[in-house]
């Protein structure tokens, strides 16, 4: 499939869309606000989907496979707990209270078959939402197959056999959403994995690429923020004499003014740079305030009573540099380019305070962007710290012509789609 | 009465990451968004770093608004975008909106603005862009005859902000949880 940047606005005019018609569907079915609180367009691999569910918790999914449009599997995804008492609105509300959905307490519920029909059908619902706003902007028909009801803790037992990616696909595309009934504890997820030769075949009709690329170089793309990630792990390791492991690496493609509004306004400690080549952007190391005073005290010969003073920011400015380079290195080797950073920034202020102007800046060029964030973890101490990256597009579409494709597929062995799991019931 | 037009969140590490700090009865007003309540209404924008907020507020009424814009000036940028995130377009729209909520001329409305720093020293990060939207706003509210009765701009350091519409106060905080009330 050839990629442009329109086109990935096309995929984030579509989640958009479709979380907005998905939230007042919902709105109406539960008679609550519901806000959509998260909308982004995300490259994932089959363990990608693994980290999207939280195995500590039983979930409830109820998906529908789609024909026509992007095609693939549209799912939506809620804790379990949910469902008695959105079943128990939704029964009140159609007059049928006569004993409720008959359970007491949440245990087992999925088993029960109303509260299965009613969260079946509320979930169906949001599902016709977001597949309506999805048509609106492709303009085309989407049929979609009756519900498929599962319960589960993993990703395999939640979004079932996802042979509708389409076959060896290494990377697919994700339209995540997160919905919220205001007011409530209640938040709905929504996923829609589409498939990418359907998905080719909607979008070749009607559009006339400019300097497009080939889907499969984001895979090269993917491969470039796991190098770096490492490269930056490994010298966070040699700088802290701590064993550090890169937990968390997402590749998204957002909106610039959205980019801010999750970092909070609790207080942070980064370490900023400029870089330039190709592609260029900007690179943000984002500590806690513990982590950055633990790390501090770990590069000091001794424990400040100042840890933000001139000695601990310089310190942690030189990991920065140290780490800055070693993304940037990662990124060029694979890549090919030549990539220079500026010298390293020191801030220590809110969260989203310390990113606006970067989205600020990028903004000034271009509306959306891609955003990889990574998160490197300590094994053995309380530290972590965050990598944003945000790059400018046009340097970053030459840059992924560049890739070649042959040397990266000989450099990696990644699991493909489809993934097996249980294909549900109704 | 928020309208967060097409932005959404990104959710950059994990959606559950997502920080509300804001209590829930307090309307939360994000970057290219913006608010109009009455009172005893109030409306919170945070981490205001190079973007700036511009309040509105119409005393006999009781009612005001509250914009976040990230960049100076519409017209500087190319291609699709939303109004609401410029601080010239931005604050037009809100003083049109509010005229509509209040029924009133704009001519009776106070304006005050908050944020519009430069967090990085360095030349990389542009050419000052929270300057230049303290700027825009006020040229574009000098322009509407629009009085600003107060501001906390500029500087090297984020801001939050708490709008009530009881007594059209502004309270401003910052990393180092020093209030300022306008």
């Amino acid at each position: 499939m050839q990629l442009d940047l329109r086109t990935l606005q096309t995929f984030h005019k579509m989640a958009n869309r479709g979380a907005s018609q998905a939230a007042e569907r919902l709105s109406e079915l539960t008679d609550t606000e519901a806000e959509v609180k998260v909308t982004k367009v995300k490259f994932v691999s089959p363990q990608d989907l693994e980290d999207e569910i939280d195995t500590t918790k039983e979930h409830v999914s109820v998906s529908v496979d789609l024909a026509g449009g992007p095609g693939g599997r549209s799912i939506v995804l809620f804790d379990q707990n949910v469902v008695a008492d959105i079943t128990d609105t939704m029964l009140d509300e159609t007059g049928r209270r006569d004993g409720g959905s008959g359970i007491d307490g949440h245990k087992d519920i999925v088993n029960k078959p109303i509260p299965r029909s009613a969260a079946t059908e509320m979930a169906n619902m949001m599902s016709c939402g977001f597949i309506d706003g999805w048509a609106d902007v492709l303009d085309v028909a989407i049929d979609v197959s009756p519900p498929n009801f599962r319960s589960g803790s993993t990703s395999q037992e939640l979004f079932g056999s996802l042979e509708t990616v389409g076959d060896g696909v290494e990377l697919a595309l994700m339209f995540q959403s997160r919905i919220e009934l205001v007011g409530t504890e209640y938040s709905f997820r929504h996923f829609l994995i589409p498939s990418i030769p359907d998905l080719d075949a909607v979008l070749r009709e009607d559009r006339e690429l400019h300097h497009g690329f080939d889907f499969e170089k984001i895979i090269g793309f993917d491969q470039m923020v796991q190098k770096g990630a490492e490269e930056a792990s490994n010298s966070m390791e040699m700088l802290t004499g701590q064993n550090t492991d890169v937990q968390v690496r997402h590749l998204n493609f957002v909106r610039v003014d959205s980019i801010p509004q999750e970092m909070g306004s609790e207080s942070v400690v980064g370490v900023a740079f400029t870089y330039d080549g190709l592609p260029s952007g900007y690179l943000l190391f984002v500590f806690t305030e513990e982590s950055a005073i633990n790390i501090i005290n770990h590069l000091l010969p001794r424990e400040t009573d100042e840890p933000f003073g001139d000695l601990g920011q310089s310190a942690l400015m030189e990991l920065g540099n140290i780490m800055a380079s070693g993304v940037l290195d990662g990124w060029a080797n694979v890549l090919g380019t030549m990539i220079d950073h500026s010298p390293p920034e020191f801030i220590h202020d809110m969260g989203s305070a310390v990113i606006d102007p970067i989205a600020a800046n990028i903004g000034q060029q271009q509306e959306y962007a891609f955003v990889f964030d990574t998160e490197i973890i300590a094994d053995d101490a309380e530290f972590d710290c965050a990598i944003y990256s945000v790059c400018e597009e046009g340097d970053l579409e030459e840059a992924l012509n560049r890739l070649n494709m042959d040397e990266l597929h000989k450099a990696r062995e990644t699991p493909s789609f489809p993934i097996s799991g249980d294909d549900g019931d109704l | 009465m928020t309208d967060s037009g097409e932005s959404g969140n990104t959710g950059l590490l994990s959606d559950e990451a997502f920080a509300e700090e804001i209590p829930d009865d307090i309307q939360r007003v994000g970057i290219g968004e913006h608010s109009i309540d009455t009172a005893p209404a109030e409306m919170a924008t945070y981490g205001l770093g190079s973007c700036i907020a511009i309040v509105l507020y119409h005393k006999p009424t009781q009612t005001g608004g509250l914009v976040h814009v990230m960049l100076p000036k519409e017209e500087t940028i190319k291609g699709e975008k939303s109004e609401w995130r410029f601080a010239d377009t931005g604050t037009i729209n809100l003083i049109e909106n509010l005229e509509e909520a209040t029924q009133s001329s704009h001519s009776e409305f106070v304006a005050k603005i908050v944020g519009g720093s430069q967090m990085f020293p360095f030349d990389n990060f542009g050419s000052n862009i929270g300057e230049r939207n303290i700027e825009s706003a006020k040229e574009t509210l000098e322009k509407c005859n629009i009085p600003i009765v107060g501001e906390d701009v500029g500087g090297d350091f984020g801001r939050s902000v708490v709008f009530s519409l009881d007594s059209g106060d502004v309270s401003v905080t910052t990393a180092t949880e020093e209030i300022n009330k306008l």
